[in-house]
């Protein structure tokens, strides 16, 4: 029986670093979320003046209470994170990530005359530069000596983060969130040089729904990004083939016929004799090199752009079962098979709905990726996260648990508890 | 007296009705252009086809309207591949010698129908029968005969196919349905075995050293004390994170 250090079961603490969304919290079954933004207080305003607000950068739920017109928001709200990532020299989203940080560990601050800081585990993107590691740990030191709320703080690779929620020791995660898709070969370690990060993920079945938004006369609909991603959400498939589905639904076309009421609106959006299309949304996700997406990318829609792989360039366009395979091509043969044993599918860019009416055409994201991996000749058990909105945090709340506190921080290997006291 | 081209046509009409034969239109034979423009009426006698084009009377000169009639004959002498029969009617008073060649008529093979002043009409010259429509009704119907056979066997051969994309297209579906619940139950079945692993380890309580090789190793879930929550409980990360630092070299 492992017996868990009593302080560590107490004081264990875990951060998800997403771009939209900030999940934190000591142990428990689930975090806290606030949204990954800040307000920065104009300090030269009247108000900032008269009413002696001392805060210079708001964040968490009373943010909502200072938003005013949307020039103001575009203005003064502040997402410091793009594709998980934040710029070097990007000051403001540097000083909203160490308010955030430090609403966090305050909130859950305990009166215990014993607490001598949490064990903090941070998550952050698969690509995230090394600046951006060591611009976390200065602001967590800094808390620290500020509020005495940190004993030590280790960063992990979100990936790795969700593979440990699933107890799943070798496997490759396969992360797509709105920018990016991370493919990670993990067995026992993240395997850094098999990380095939991609330059595409919810954004381009955004843009293509915009596309077939303004080919069905709702052109003036697609400035609004919250709705065309509700429509995308609504009725965008994952075709099991493509070719095959479209011909169905030009077949049949009232049982594919794909219509969206925006909500506490009277405005529908009826796709109707292009119907069919709702099928290109889902399968740009996977195979966004089908001919049928040439005319839209002449017409104007962003192709994703070329990554690297160590000395190999790898088209933005790959499909997914391809990517997959490159990733693990990079790891030692004889680990190949164990990681196609486990793939974990995690973030909200596989999670596609089946309407039972339609299954005969449509499925879900593991299907679809296990039967691109099968057509390729390899038999893969595909899997999506359980719980994939605090899969993230909850992998950071067992690794701060179990690492053990006399394993410190190394640049060489990245891994280890960062301490300064 | 009859003049116009229209009143010769009427009474045409009554007399081909008269003799029991059938008009037809000329689009109902599919006839090219330049045929149909040639023929004033079409009428059907049993199988044989008969063409008939009128030459009204016209204050013209004899020897134009005979100038008219031989180049009209010119022109029905190549329609006896369309129809068994072709005449030409004109009136009663061209019907003379300085203005018909009756032996060039005989040459053509067309018939010369006159009407008189009182709308009756007389067979002058009857029309010499095509043989090549003839034949060419023979061929059309052996023809439309093997037509009418393929037609049956192409649509015996379409339902066929359609009967077997329908069943194919059951088989995919079911082929589909039985794959996704195969990887269901594959899942589940991988958890099954996650459990009983854990369930045999829990249960012996001994702890096995880890085989060397980090590929095939499997970790144990560990048994933790005290309440935890789920995500927690069983992951077998425990067992891998409390060796960080212990197990150099593995990092890769």
């Amino acid at each position: 029986m492992i017996s868990i250090d009593e302080y560590r079961r107490k004081y264990a603490f875990g951060e998800d670093y997403g771009t939209s969304e900030y999940k934190f919290g000591p142990v428990a079954e689930k975090p806290e979320v606030i949204e990954n933004r800040g307000f920065i207080i104009d300090t030269s305003s009247i108000v900032y003046k008269v009413v002696g607000i001392s805060k210079r950068i708001i964040v968490g739920p009373e943010v909502s209470m200072y938003l005013g017109s949307r020039e103001d928001m575009a203005r003064y709200l502040i997402y410091p994170m793009k594709d998980g990532i934040i710029d070097i020299n990007d000051r403001v989203a540097w000083d909203v990530i160490y308010e955030i940080t430090k609403y966090g560990l305050l909130k859950f601050k305990p009166k215990d005359p014993k607490f001598k800081g949490f064990y903090v585990t941070a998550a952050l993107s698969a690509i995230a530069p090394k600046y951006m590691y060591e611009k976390i740990f200065e602001i967590h030191q800094k808390i620290d000596e500020e509020y005495g709320v940190v004993k030590a703080v280790t960063i992990i690779p979100q990936p790795l983060a969700v593979a440990i929620a699933q107890k799943t020791i070798t496997c490759i995660v396969v992360e797509s969130g709105h920018g990016n898709t991370q493919i990670t070969p993990i067995s026992r370690y993240p395997i850094r040089g098999a990380v095939v990060s991609l330059n595409r993920g919810g954004a381009e079945a955004n843009a293509i729904t915009a596309e077939i938004l303004k080919d069905c006369g709702y052109g003036d609909l697609v400035h609004e990004e919250k709705l065309v991603r509700m429509v995308k959400e609504s009725i965008g498939l994952v075709p099991i083939d493509l070719d095959k589905a479209i011909k169905k639904a030009k077949e049949d076309k009232e049982r594919f016929r794909a219509i969206f009421k925006i909500p506490n609106t009277t405005t529908v959006i009826d796709l109707g004799e292009n119907s069919w299309m709702r099928f290109l949304i889902g399968e740009i996700v996977f195979n966004p090199e089908h001919e049928i997406f040439e005319s839209y990318y002449k017409r104007g829609m962003p192709r994703p752009r070329d990554t690297r792989l160590g000395d190999e360039i790898i088209r933005g366009t790959i499909n997914m079962a391809d990517a997959i395979i490159k990733s693990a091509q990079k790891t030692p043969l004889e680990l190949q098979p164990h990681l196609y044993k486990k793939i974990i599918l995690s973030g909200g860019n596989f999670a596609w709905k089946v309407p039972p009416k339609l299954s005969d055409v449509a499925i879900d994201s593991a299907t679809k990726i296990s039967m691109m991996l099968k057509e390729r000749g390899i038999e893969a058990n595909v899997m999506l996260t359980k719980d994939p909105l605090y899969s993230v945090w909850r992998g950071c709340i067992v690794y701060s648990i179990a690492v053990p506190d006399d394993y410190l921080w190394s640049w060489e290997r990245m891994e280890g508890w960062y301490k300064w006291r | 007296m009859l003049r116009s081209k229209e009143a010769i046509l009427t009474k045409l009409k009554e007399y081909v009705i008269k003799k029991n034969f059938k008009i037809m239109l000329a689009e109902e034979l599919k006839l090219p252009d330049e045929v149909i423009n040639n023929i004033d009426l079409v009428a059907k006698d049993g199988n044989n086809i008969i063409f008939y084009t009128v030459i009204p009377l016209q204050f013209i000169s004899e020897p134009e309207v005979r100038k008219i009639i031989n180049l009209e004959l010119a022109k029905l002498s190549r329609l006896s591949i369309y129809a068994n029969k072709v005449y030409l009617v004109i009136p009663e008073q061209y019907a003379k010698s300085s203005i018909v060649d009756g032996n060039m008529v005989i040459e053509a093979g067309v018939g010369l129908l006159c009407i008189d002043k009182n709308g009756n009409f007389i067979e002058k010259i009857p029309p010499k029968p095509s043989e090549r429509t003839a034949f060419l009704n023979f061929l059309r119907g052996e023809l439309e005969k093997k037509i009418a056979s393929f037609e049956a066997r192409f649509n015996d051969l379409i339902m066929k196919i359609d009967d077997l994309a329908s069943r194919y297209e059951r088989l995919e579906s079911l082929y589909n349905e039985l794959y996704s619940r195969l990887n269901n139950l594959e899942r589940e079945l991988n958890n099954i075995n996650d459990k009983i692993s854990n369930l045999t380890l829990t249960a012996t309580s001994v702890i096995k050293t880890e085989t060397t090789s980090h590929i095939e190793e499997k970790v144990r879930a560990p048994k933790v004390s005290g309440e935890l929550p789920s995500f927690v409980r069983d992951n077998p990360w425990l067992t891998v994170l409390a060796k960080r630092g212990k197990d150099q070299g593995i990092n890769p």
